[in-house]
């Protein structure tokens, strides 16, 4: 298990990316997961960066695990406001250009390329896990 | 991100070379809106981009936003497989046409240009 905590700055998100990139790689996954897997970190990263502490410093945690021998866990831990991005409503992907809006997109990526997302709340953190095999 | 912007024919072709993510997309905002303002067609050649996420589609739909409403058209060449996947799952491969060369995507842009 390798964990890393970080303060939410958008600063930090290469490094915070780029950790979770190697423990995908350790994992041994190929080029495409690994893809999925940065894009999937990188979304909820970015969530908590500009979206959990406003006008405030915190921080963020994150912890890699392996998953029945051939997954990888992510875990992101904030103590930031209570947000479940998993209650997002779904973006409309067939909508005409003019209709289309861009929220909901990034995790809506993180859905559709995880084979496992699960959020709770805990006291005051927001705990995001998800798993790719 | 590095952007390197030129003209091919007439053309405005943008060549994006790095990841269009949550760190590099504000710089791509800055640099590719006030293109998409003015009255060229535009082709971004994305050769040297094997990642975009949320954060570089948004710059996407606002390009496509702003050329469409004034009539222009904004085409994609060498789009890789990573960036594709990311397209088609979110629907935005629908509002843009995708060439394998830029020489290909210089050519329908421009007859649209020509209407």
């Amino acid at each position: 298990m390798e964990k890393l905590t970080l303060e939410a700055k958008l600063e930090n998100l290469d490094k915070a990316v780029d950790f979770i990139n190697q423990q995908a790689q350790l994992q041994g996954f190929d080029k495409k997961k690994i893809n999925q897997i940065q894009l999937a970190s990188e979304e909820l990263l970015v969530n908590i960066i500009n979206y959990a502490y406003p006008d405030k410093k915190g921080k963020f945690e994150i912890t890699c695990s392996t998953k029945e021998s051939k997954g990888l866990e992510v875990k992101i831990v904030d103590w930031g406001i209570a947000f479940n991005p998993l209650e997002l409503p779904e973006p409309d992907t067939k909508a005409p250009l003019e209709e289309r809006k861009i929220g909901g997109l990034g995790i809506y990526l993180v859905r559709n390329t995880m084979d496992e997302t699960n959020y709770t709340r805990t006291g005051d953190s927001n705990i995001f896990t998800f798993v790719k095999y | 991100m590095e952007i390197k912007i030129g003209t091919k024919e007439g053309v405005t072709v943008v060549e994006m070379c790095g990841r269009l993510d949550g760190s590099t997309s504000p710089q791509a905002q800055e640099q590719l809106l006030p293109l998409a303002d003015s009255k060229c067609c535009m082709v971004l050649d994305l050769k040297e981009c094997d990642y975009i996420s949320s954060a570089g589609l948004r710059v996407l739909l606002m390009i496509a936003k702003q050329m469409t409403a004034r009539g222009a058209e904004c085409a994609l060449a060498n789009i890789c497989d990573e960036v594709k996947d990311v397209m088609e799952m979110t629907g935005f491969s629908d509002f843009f046409k995708s060439f394998d060369d830029v020489a290909a995507a210089c050519k329908t842009v421009r007859k649209k240009e020509e209407l």
